[in-house]
């Protein structure tokens, strides 16, 4: 991501990283034998510059600065959601609603900002609110209930889609130039989003690497019971995931909102719950819990990215770029499988 | 049938990643006769019983099963060919009823529909002819474990199995299904299979074997045609010991070490040694209630270590999860030294300083995919941690001292869980409550030695002995083993229908003493299992809430001893 | 009117299948000078419905695309509308899924709603249930085309909309750009309305304005798709002048993307344009940017056929369909703009 605005791809991400995600290898001494190493643990990062290599070759534009800014723009809401939706993944739950999520963050941002007028950073905060309190409620029905997070994340994807007409029926638009700031602004020569989705990453990755917490999401993930039994709040730490997936997934709606400056409730963010899960399976992050880490997920959305963008690049029909879609998801997957596997 | 040896087994050699599971294993079984196959966890045993079914490809040697011969078998050809095997966890299919699945893959059609009527009947002969107390019409799900593995065996003679193999067969079952099943296999004799019987024990083996083999680091360590042998002889080969062709047994890989002399300190202590009186009370425990069992009176003493043995269903594990947290109590208090405990979670119980080790390693104790030392340090991560960062460095310090102190091996940090034998995979959730880091007052295990081999068994033993005399923990274990109970135990409870029926300490404590007041306070063991209002076993996996019955066989409560007490030369 | 179904007729073989009916017979009426039953075959049925007609109590409204502002702003408008002929309007929940839209229809044939106007998402899908629902002697209206049994049709010409708006953009290409440049369309093909939309839009601006190059031709129908696509374009063509989208919606995130590419909002040598008449892309033509047409349907009309046609036809009147009309809006119709804006409200 932070490379996207310098120069060739994703490379550079890969020392700035990998020590703090693999989480077996926390050691700092790790990132010396990146290059070879990395390719080897890592068989999607060499998918991933492979399809680089194959787009620059072709459409000649692909490096290009203004391309690879606009690649990193597009994938920064989807590292913003993948981040912490990879961490409940890990914990062994699952949040399907994040579309939704998205959609009404954006929503409760732009009409906070448009129609009451209120202060940008008014408008972020109570899209973050509108956020936590969609987490909070899978949070408690999942966690706390123990109901089953596929189904209850399911209806909130259509509930919390629901609540977004019926609250904001028509689209909103002309959010004023202070709240552009979030989506339009560069700090250092950096899109605000990609600095955001940067900042995301690492925390991302801090989180699981040096705090207890983090160790404690893997365990729950690995074994629920064994964590219950080993005095870790089997509740409260996947709990906490929900709420921040929620606050993630209302900040991406309300830097969606910036960048295109209008926010309709009906079609924002439908199917992008399925991008991020996508983009964290890719990663390598298991769907039975317990393995995963935030560089693999790195990969997985830029892989998405890229992809997307070459196949636009190269002015691909319609239909066919469907079938390629799919096509090099089921072969970066399987290659990611059948390539040398990282230890577990 | 017609052979008078059915199942032969000539050089089997399988290996994985480089370590020989099986090296050149020989094994024959004529029909009408009981093979017991013996060796401790890793072994090689299951890895064999795989071959026979077909799970794995061999990588050299032939099995024979009815004078032909395969030099592999796929699972299709391994039934064709007769061989039926009953795993630990059983096959069968809880949401269908007996006849179904016995016919489960062979329906009999009549125009195209399942014949119900026709299925029924034959089923009907089939469990007769196991003895069984179901009828054909029953649900699986419903039935008590000894009878679903008779259901599964049924299955196996609908598909005119020959050659039977038993995997622990007992490990679910109550005193009272063992011994029906013992006489089940003494039928199934004399009709003429030929039966392959796993197990670890040795009374088991007296009782019903024609032969015996023992494996150890997948060769054959002992074999010998008549069970005649003495207990003594049997355990020594399967830990290697005296003249075993031992060869390069111990270095190979993360495999089951073998009993290495450094751990061997402390290894059995005496029954005789002294804390008669036990200077302050650690654990005291008044009136205990909770569904299934109590009121309970327990005090633990400071650097004792007391048992509590009784059969499966007599509320030892309920006991324990209740003095954890895990369950909650419907009466009675608990103190550690002289504070009173409310324990409502396990978190709770730990904050007062009681920790358990549970029974279940697999399904409550272990992180298979986490490193040796996430797996150990869980607990401590965040007391190490300094301003919510983990303190790494101390973390490497304190898994170092505790992979030292309790013998790992391999003492790797990073070697996920899975890899570890089961000895030293038990060591490792030990080690979660007494490392440097953290230590308890209480320490409650439940089964400590489940599943570790004889070796490993002895210094997890010395563990728990060491963390008793230095750090005067207060230790209170429970097994349905009298040998661990008398190898471990200054002091022991004899526990019956949730309630504490007798104590046993100093020179009384001895195996055959501990069977016979079993049998004195319970003289239906079979209605005692059933008993407890809550058909539960006592370690489903999540909240106590959950009402699936006996979905999974319950390691928790497992080898009831035989009915009647026997050997009584018993301990090594 | 007659203009429509032949400028219609080469659009989809589908629409061609289902059309061709009614557009002979309707030739062939106009040609005999008879301006009587225009549906010919169709409007025969309309018949059995029996009522009288002030017995109209109840309309079901079946709009499937309940993720587009413009069903909230239709359900409001054709409400208000029924209500001031004392009826009630009932809505289906179809939320852009062909299946549950059938599910929901036959529920509502079962039920006896006395007239079901329906968009149908898949028509030949929909030819028995608007069977069924003439055969339980009820109203039926095809809304957005016909059908071979059908009591009325609500239509528009969704390929017109596009040619509006593809000969605005080739005129402004001619009178700014000398006639050449480069365009990128940003179009759809998944439904009939898409396809038809997109086929009237570059039609039109190939055959108006030959000199220009189509560098893109690229599937999007909601703003975040336009701006991902757009800036993938842009990254290849950053002098791209024209962007024209089969929505409104894909249109703004072109829009958006030309303005993050560093392009001033009113830049004299940009166009974009889009089709709905959306509020955004509304507003950004009356502030004078580069978003400078829109093919725009008046809710007000949809919902004005909504409520008349089900009612002409329960009264027996001769010519019950109504076609609502497409109209183009740029800078210059600033009242139109208004009034749209004010019924989107």
């Amino acid at each position: 991501m932070t490379t996207a605005t310098k120069g060739p791809a994703p490379s550079p991400a890969g020392p700035a990283t990998t020590p703090l995600t693999s989480r077996r290898l926390p050691s700092p001494g790790a990132l010396a034998g990146t290059g070879l190493t990395a390719l080897r643990r890592r068989p999607l990062l060499a998918v991933l510059l492979l399809m680089v290599l194959v787009f620059q070759l072709t459409t000649g534009s692909f490096l290009d600065t203004g391309n690879l800014r606009g690649i990193a723009t597009d994938a920064a809401t989807l590292a913003v959601v993948a981040v912490p939706l990879a961490l409940l993944v890990i914990s062994g739950y699952l949040d399907l609603s994040v579309g939704s999520t998205l959609a009404l963050g954006g929503l409760v941002a732009g009409w906070l900002a448009a129609s009451q007028q209120q202060s940008p950073v008014v408008a972020v905060l109570g899209a973050l609110a509108a956020g936590a309190a969609v987490g909070a409620v899978n949070g408690v029905l999942c966690c706390y209930l123990g109901l089953s997070a596929f189904i209850v994340t399911l209806g909130m994807l259509t509930a919390v889609r629901g609540l977004a007409q019926q609250l904001f029926p028509l689209p909103l638009s002309g959010f004023g130039s202070g709240f552009a700031w979030l989506g339009g602004s560069r700090i250092a020569g950096i899109d605000a989003p990609v600095l955001i989705a940067v900042l995301v990453l690492v925390t991302g990755a801090l989180f699981l690497a040096l705090t207890p917490a983090g160790r404690h999401v893997f365990a729950i993930g690995v074994n629920r019971e064994a964590a219950h039994l080993s005095g870790i709040d089997v509740r409260r730490t996947p709990f906490t995931l929900f709420v921040a997936t929620g606050v993630a997934a209302a900040l991406a709606g309300a830097i969606k909102a910036s960048v295109l400056d209008s926010v309709v409730a009906g079609t924002s963010g439908a199917g992008f719950e399925l991008t991020v899960l996508t983009a964290v399976l890719l990663g390598g992050v298991a769907l039975t819990g317990g393995s995963g880490s935030v560089f693999g997920v790195l990969l997985g959305v830029l892989f998405l990215g890229c992809l997307q963008n070459g196949l636009t690049l190269l002015n691909v029909p319609t239909f066919w770029q469907q079938m390629a879609q799919g096509t090099a998801l089921v072969a970066g997957a399987a290659l990611a499988c059948f390539g040398p596997r990282q230890t577990r | 049938m017609t052979a008078v040896t059915n199942l032969r087994i000539r050089g089997l050699t399988k290996s994985f990643g480089g370590v020989r599971a099986l090296d050149g294993v020989d094994l024959t079984v004529p029909a009408g006769q009981v093979h017991a196959l013996l060796g401790h966890n890793g072994a090689g045993k299951s890895t064999l019983i795989k071959c026979l079914g077909g799970a794995f490809p061999p990588d050299a040697g032939t099995i024979e099963v009815g004078g032909k011969a395969y030099p592999r078998l796929t699972p299709r050809e391994s039934i064709t060919a007769g061989v039926a095997i009953i795993f630990q966890t059983l096959s069968v299919v809880d949401s269908l009823t007996v006849a179904e699945n016995i016919f489960l893959g062979q329906e009999w059609t009549r125009y195209g529909r399942i014949d119900r009527r026709a299925q029924e009947e034959v089923a009907d002969v089939l469990l007769r002819r196991v003895a069984a107390s179901c009828s054909p019409r029953d649900r699986v799900g419903e039935l008590p474990m000894g009878q679903r593995q008779l259901v599964e065996i049924a299955k196996a003679l609908s598909r005119s199995a020959s050659v039977l193999v038993l995997d622990e067969p007992t490990a679910a079952l109550s005193g009272a299904e063992s011994d029906a099943l013992a006489e089940r296999v003494e039928d199934l004799r004399t009709q003429g299979l030929a039966m392959v019987y796993v197990t670890h024990l040795l009374a088991e083996v007296e009782r019903l074997a024609d032969a015996v083999t023992v494996l150890r680091d997948g060769r054959v360590s002992h074999r010998s045609e008549v069970a005649g042998q003495t207990r003594g002889e049997l355990i020594d080969a399967i830990a290697g010991r005296a003249h075993a062709p031992q060869g390069l047994a111990s270095g190979v890989g993360p495999g089951p070490a073998s009993v290495p002399s450094q751990a061997a300190r402390p290894a059995i202590r005496t029954a005789a040694s002294p804390r008669r009186s036990p200077p302050t009370a650690r654990l005291t425990v008044d009136g205990l209630r909770g569904p299934g069992f109590g009121p309970v009176d327990v005090r633990v003493g400071a650097g004792e270590i007391v048992g509590l043995y009784g059969l499966i269903g007599s509320g030892r594990t309920r006991l324990l999860e209740t003095l954890f947290g895990r369950r909650r109590a419907s009466g009675g208090t608990v103190r550690v030294g002289e504070r009173a405990v409310v324990a409502a979670r396990p978190a709770d119980a730990l904050a007062a300083g009681i920790a358990l080790v549970p029974a279940d390693r697999r399904r409550q104790g272990l992180f298979p995919s986490l490193s040796a030392q996430d797996n150990t340090l869980l607990p401590t991560v965040r007391s190490l941690a300094r301003h919510g960062v983990r303190a790494l460095g101390a973390e490497r310090r304190v898994f170092g001292a505790l992979s030292a102190a309790v013998g790992l091996r391999p003492a790797r940090p990073r070697l996920p869980a899975a890899a570890f034998s089961g000895g030293n995979q038990q060591k490792l959730v030990l080690g979660r409550w007494i490392n440097a880091a953290r230590t308890v007052d209480v320490l409650l295990l439940d089964e400590p030695t489940q599943g570790v081999d004889v070796g490993a068994r002895q210094e997890i033993y010395g563990v728990v002995s060491s963390l008793a005399e230095q750090q005067d923990t207060a230790v209170l274990f429970a097994s349905s083993d009298p040998e661990e109970v008398v190898a471990l135990a200054h002091r022991c409870l004899i526990v019956s229908g949730g309630r504490v029926v007798g104590e046993l300490s100093g020179a009384e404590l001895t195996e055959t003493a501990l069977l016979s007041v079993v049998h004195d306070a319970t003289s239906n063991p079979a209605e005692e299992a059933a008993a407890p209002a809550s058909p539960a076993p006592p370690d489903e996996p999540t909240a106590p809430a959950s009402p699936t019955p006996l979905e999974l066989p319950t390691p928790a409560d497992a080898p009831a001893p035989p009915d009647r007490p026997a050997a009584p030369e018993g301990a090594p | 009117m007659t203009a429509s179904p032949s400028s219609a007729s080469p659009a989809s073989r589908r629409r061609f299948l289902a059309w061709s009916g009614a557009s002979v017979a309707t030739a062939a009426l106009a040609a005999a000078g008879c301006s009587a039953p225009d549906d010919g075959a169709s409007s025969a049925q309309a018949a059995p419905t029996g009522g009288a007609s002030g017995d109209l109590t109840r309309i079901g409204l079946d709009y499937p695309f309940t993720q587009l502002p413009l069903y909230s702003t239709l359900v409001k408008l054709s409400t208000a509308a029924a209500k001031r002929h004392d009826i009630s309007l009932l809505t289906t929940s179809d939320a852009g899924n062909a299946d549950t839209q059938a599910t929901n229809l036959h529920a509502w044939v079962a039920q006896k709603v006395p007239a079901i106007v329906s968009f149908p998402m898949v028509f030949e899908a929909t030819g028995s249930i608007a069977k069924a629902a003439l055969d339980a002697g009820l109203i039926w209206v095809t809304y957005g085309g016909s059908l071979e049994h059908q009591s009325a049709d609500i239509r528009f010409s969704f390929v017109e909309g596009g040619t509006l708006l593809g000969e605005a953009a080739a005129k402004w290409a001619g009178e700014r750009l000398g006639g050449k440049g480069k365009v990128a369309f940003l179009t759809d093909g998944t439904i009939q309305l898409g396809r038809e939309r997109t086929k009237g839009m570059i039609d039109a601006f190939t055959k108006n304005a030959p000199g220009v190059d189509v560098v893109a031709e690229e599937q999007a129908i909601d703003p975040d798709t336009g701006l991902s696509k757009s800036r993938a374009i842009l990254a290849k063509h950053p002098d791209l002048n024209i962007i024209l989208g089969v929505t409104d919606a894909a249109a703004y995130g072109g829009f958006k993307a030309l303005q993050q590419t560093g392009r001033a909002k009113d830049d004299a040598k940009t166009f974009v344009g889009g089709q709905d008449g959306s509020a955004p892309s509304l507003l950004a033509i009356k502030q004078g940017t580069f978003y400078r047409a829109s093919a725009a349907l008046a809710p007000k009309d949809i919902a004005a056929a909504i409520v008349d046609v089900p009612r002409a036809v329960a009264a027996g009147k001769a010519n019950p369909s109504a076609q609502v009309p497409i109209t183009l809006v740029q800078r210059a119709d600033a009242a139109r703009i208004d009034a749209l804006l004010a019924q989107n409200a």
